[in-house]
């Protein structure tokens, strides 16, 4: 599904240029649960915010599903985003003016559908992660482990194939962390594909292969053998 | 306090864009502000210089004949001599309405303003004297007393006391004598002059019959008197009007500080431009309730701390409307600064004299002062009620600075709603105004008005047959001069006469119809347009004269109608009035020629229904129009130079007729237009501003939100939509509210007008397009430089 070669980041500010990422070749396909691991700094967010397309390589290719879109238009990528991505990331970024469950038809809010499929199908999404009796509140009324699956819930009314998490557990405690790895499990056995990053051990064994990363570069890619 | 200036100082300092934005929209609402207030108060100040003003009362008269506009006309010589013999003790004076006189020197002269007043004239109007005794030189038949711009201009650093000025009134020069040199009087007083001589005790014979009048002033103690001498005044009206005028006389007695107001048209002028000040005032401080209130999400964490730390709500709104007092205190001395550095150009295209004054009675400073605190009161109050009424806890625990609560985000909607809502209004009122002045200064009035010269000169009693006659000839023979002719009524005024005129059978009321006087080639040279009937004809102008109805056989004079005075007579078709005898006080008239209304007068009032006639000399004081083909205004000045090498004492006073209509009826409304668009112009970049600062901050708190769009899959487009959309929709509700409030506005505006502009959608749909593409254009940059950022950039953002 994802093919990244010789793929590298760096950012240029007035004084010093940061390499984030270096020569980074990593193959996902499709069905896949990857978990990449590394130190602080290593590049992880990078890494997978440019596999969301919502950030640039500076060098090399990235093909999805075959097509090289690392110099696509911008349009392209948003269609992209639109129709095949789903995030979840560590702050949740839930819009605070806005309901729980307007936040999530957020993720419907730029395809074309009748407003009662959408409607369906953000009254699903929230039920599956648990969150559809809070649907009227706003963020900040909520915990942390209730907005993280309301963000999930937005991630995945879309149906999207590939879903990708930035440290979705670490703002959560033990508990909601669990709840969480929970539903990414159901996911990827419903057949998405998902890329996360996280600094658990235990949520990487979850994953059915774990990248290793250290200063902008891949070290290993394990496979686990269950 | 000192802390709490560092910390705002330090604020300012951070947020450079807010100050900016902040500090210099109010001023620019300040300076607006100022210098309307400055004009309304110079306006609404005339006549209130003077000392005693409150006691000083005009008589008044006027005429009205039943469908013509009302005339002011001067009271009797007589008149206050009549109220002394009624009210012992009484103190008047009496004035000539000032005269254009000629200064004659060796080889030069000028026309100079010169007015014949009673000895006591100074005691009800005083002004400072520079030299000399006033009351010793009104007492000399040959004492002139004169402003001390008179004095400089012809003698000037040198004392004039005793010098002597050659002053020709109605041509007859007279050798005066300056007695003593008065200070130039304000620029806000309604009667002024350049020279006052004693007014001699019987006016010359001829001056009689041509109906002289003085203005008559009263210096009364209270308000009962004064209706004693109204109600006297009322009762006796002046015998020497015939029992048909009378009826349409009005005679009363007005304060002095109410007669230069006394137009509702003129205080309704005085009232917009001051309304547009205040908008411009009000607009801004808006400008800063929105930008305090969208920025107090920055400073929510700064007021928790403060909290946490002890401080009372009290004591923070008291920080809070500190923090206010030292912005508008800022603001309003850079608006100063703009005010003072705007006002020569404001009064150059505005026609005014404004100036700041800083100490003294008129200083502007008390006035600057209460507008500042009234102003931090108004503008800082909201912003600091909101901000001090942060929950600590909440804000501290939230990961994110709030972005202000709903309410909040509510009123700022609702401002920026009103906001715009004046700044189209403003708009649409400019597109009106300056329709209107395009309109009356190119529409069609009824004859070319293009290159058509009227020699004044050519009335002047002082001007003999022989210098007549040369000049009437070299001006013909001057190339380029198409044609000439001479007439008694000319735009914007002239000499003609007014009286009743009936058509046998008719019922009710005869009209009163204006009757003027003109010469061979009048209609030609106008370019007039003949509705019915002929001109009058070279071939038959001894028919046109008449001979009376007493020498048999009668021949009736004849006249030529204009439109108005048709419909006025009530026939129903022009071709209805040919060869119609009509009945007039000086005898019946034939009707031979209907022609199209020419409008002499202002675009403000109808036509007057006008009667020509046939005089072979054009009538009493005619003057002659020229028809030029070629350059204007080189025979503008081949014809002066004529003039004084013919005519040296006698002013050849030649205008354009466009120059003409423009000094007599368009150039104030030209000129307060002007005003009205600076401020109109300036209170739309006020609300400009204000929205700039909003869209600024609302971005910047949607940076992330916009990033999270963008990550859920939005196109740059969709955001863009997004963002404008969400302002564009206020566009909309002002809209709504503007376009009707601007048509009531200005329909009541143009009903001031008789020649006016239809009010043309386009200007509404042009104003609001105008009006929406500025705000899309504030907005746009930071809109687009938001929507196009990195979805990953926008996440880090705090
Ligand atoms: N916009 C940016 N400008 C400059 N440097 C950046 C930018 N974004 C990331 N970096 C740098 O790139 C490197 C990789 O950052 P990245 O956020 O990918 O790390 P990470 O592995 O996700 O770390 P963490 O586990 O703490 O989230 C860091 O050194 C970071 O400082
Ligand atoms: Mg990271």
């Amino acid at each position: 599904m994802i093919h990244l070669q010789d793929l590298s980041r760096t950012y240029a500010s007035d004084e010093i240029e940061t390499t984030a990422l270096g020569g980074i070749d990593l193959a996902v396909e499709a069905g896949e649960f990857v978990a990449i691991m590394g130190p602080s700094g290593c590049g992880k967010s990078t890494l997978l915010n440019i596999i969301g397309t919502i950030d640039r390589p500076t060098d090399g290719r990235y093909l999805f599903e075959g097509a090289d879109i690392a110099r696509a238009p911008e349009a392209d990528l948003a269609k992209l985003r639109r129709d095949r991505l789903g995030f979840v990331f560590q702050s949740f970024n839930l819009i605070d003016e806005l309901t729980i469950a307007e936040n999530v038809a957020l993720g419907l809010a730029y395809r074309s559908m009748p407003a009662r499929e959408k409607k369906e199908r953000v009254a699903a999404a929230m039920d599956r992660v648990g969150i559809a009796h809070r649907q009227r509140h706003h963020p900040h009324q909520l915990s942390g482990g209730q907005q993280q699956r309301a963000a999930i819930a937005r991630a995945i009314v879309g149906e999207p194939r590939l879903i990708l998490a930035d440290e979705p557990t670490g703002n959560l405690d033990t508990e909601n962390g669990a709840q969480v790895m929970d539903i990414l499990g159901q996911l990827n056995a419903e057949g998405a594909t998902i890329v996360m990053v996280t600094h658990s051990p235990s949520h990487a064994d979850i994953a059915k292969r774990t990248v290793h990363m250290l200063d902008g570069r891949i070290l290993s890619s394990a496979r686990r053998v269950a | 306090m000192h802390a709490a200036l560092l910390t705002l100082y330090r604020s300012l300092a951070r947020h450079r864009l807010y100050a900016i934005l902040n500090i210099g929209g109010l001023a620019l609402g300040v300076a607006v502000f100022l210098v309307l207030f400055l004009f309304v108060r110079f306006e609404t100040g005339y006549d209130r210089v003077l000392p005693g003003w409150e006691r000083v009362w005009k008589v008044e008269r006027s005429i009205q004949f039943p469908g013509n506009p009302r005339f002011q006309i001067p009271s009797s010589p007589e008149l206050l001599a009549q109220l002394r013999a009624a009210f012992p003790g009484l103190v008047g004076v009496r004035m000539t309405p000032y005269d254009t006189a000629t200064v004659l020197t060796g080889q030069s002269s000028a026309t100079a303003r010169l007015a014949l007043v009673d000895p006591g004239y100074f005691r009800i109007f005083p002004s400072p004297v520079l030299e000399g005794d006033i009351a010793s030189t009104l007492a000399r038949p040959d004492g002139i007393v004169v402003t001390r711009m008179v004095a400089e201009t012809y003698f000037g650093r040198a004392s004039a006391l005793g010098r002597t000025l050659t002053v020709a009134r109605d041509g007859k020069p007279a050798v005066y004598r300056i007695g003593a040199v008065i200070a130039n009087l304000p620029a806000n007083t309604t009667y002024v002059s350049d020279l006052f001589a004693a007014m001699p005790a019987r006016p010359a014979a001829d001056e009689q019959s041509a109906g002289y009048g003085v203005t008559t002033f009263l210096s009364l103690p209270d308000a009962a008197s004064a209706e004693r001498i109204a109600t006297f005044i009322r009762r006796h009206p002046d015998p020497g009007f015939n029992a048909d005028s009378i009826k349409f006389l009005t005679e009363d007695i007005t304060p002095l500080a109410d007669v230069h107001l006394a137009d509702r048209r003129s205080r309704t002028v005085v009232t917009v431009l001051g309304t547009v000040g205040a908008v411009a005032l009000l607009l801004a401080m808006l400008n800063y309730v929105n930008l305090a209130t969208a920025r107090a999400g920055m400073r929510a964490r700064e007021i928790a701390m403060r909290k946490v730390l002890g401080a009372t709500r009290g004591m923070l709104v008291v920080q809070l409307l500190g923090e206010a007092l030292v912005a508008v205190t800022l603001s309003a001395l850079v608006g100063l600064t703009l005010a003072e550095i705007a006002l020569p150009f404001v009064n150059a295209i505005g026609g005014t004299g404004l100036m700041l004054v800083y100490w003294g009675a008129r200083s502007i400073l008390p006035a600057l002062a209460a507008l500042v605190a009234l102003v931090t009161l108004l503008a800082g109050f909201y912003p600091a009620f909101v901000i001090s009424r942060f929950q600590p806890a909440a804000v501290l625990a939230a990961a994110q600075t709030p972005g202000g609560d709903r309410t909040g985000a509510r009123v700022r909607k609702a401002l920026v709603v009103l906001q715009f809502a004046i700044a189209t209004s403003l708009m649409i009122g400019t597109a009106v105004l300056v329709a209107q002045a395009r309109h009356v200064q190119n529409a069609d009035i009824g004859f070319g008005r293009d290159g058509l010269i009227i020699v004044n000169g050519f009335g002047d009693r002082a001007l003999d047959p022989a210098q007549r006659t040369e000049l009437a000839t070299a001006i013909r023979a001057i190339p380029g001069v198409a044609a000439v002719t001479t007439s008694g009524i000319v735009p914007g005024g002239g000499s003609f006469a007014i009286g009743k005129m009936h058509r046998a059978g008719a019922t009710g009321d005869p009209p009163m119809i204006v009757q003027g006087t003109v010469g061979a080639a009048f209609f030609e040279t106008y370019r007039a347009r003949l509705i019915a009937g002929r001109l009058f004809d070279p071939a038959r102008f001894a028919l046109d004269i008449g001979n009376g109805e007493k020498d048999p056989p009668a021949r009736l004079p004849n006249v030529i109608l204009n439109r108005t005075a048709v419909r006025r007579l009530g026939f129903a078709r022009a071709a209805d009035a040919i060869d119609q005898v009509v009945a007039r006080d000086a005898g019946a008239v034939r009707i031979v020629g209907v022609v199209d209304d020419m409008r002499f007068g202002t675009p403000r009032d109808p036509v007057d229904a006008l009667a020509y006639s046939y005089r072979p000399d054009g009538g009493y004081r005619s003057v002659q129009v020229v028809r030029t083909a070629g350059d204007a205004a080189l025979i503008l000045a081949r014809i002066e130079t004529l003039w004084h090498r013919i005519a040296p004492a006698v002013p050849p006073a030649a205008v354009t007729v466009d120059q003409k209509l423009y000094e007599s009826f368009y150039r104030q409304d030209v000129q307060r237009s002007r005003l009205f668009m600076i401020g109109a112009v300036l209170a739309v970049a006020i609300g400009c501003i204000g929205l700039y600062g909003l869209a600024a901050f609302d971005t910047a708190r949607r940076v992330k939100e916009i990033g999270i769009r963008k990550t859920l899959g939005a196109s740059t487009t969709d955001v863009l939509r997004l963002l404008i959309g969400q302002f564009l929709k206020p566009v909309l509700i002002a809209t709504m509210i503007a376009v009707p409030l601007a048509y009531y506005a200005m329909e009541h505006w143009l009903a001031g007008f008789d020649d006016r502009v239809a009010l043309s959608p386009w200007l509404f749909v042009g104003a609001v397009m105008l009006a929406a593409s500025i705000a899309v254009a504030t907005i746009l940059g930071q809109t687009l430089r938001v929507a196009r950022s990195e979805p990953a950039r926008a996440l880090r953002y705090q």
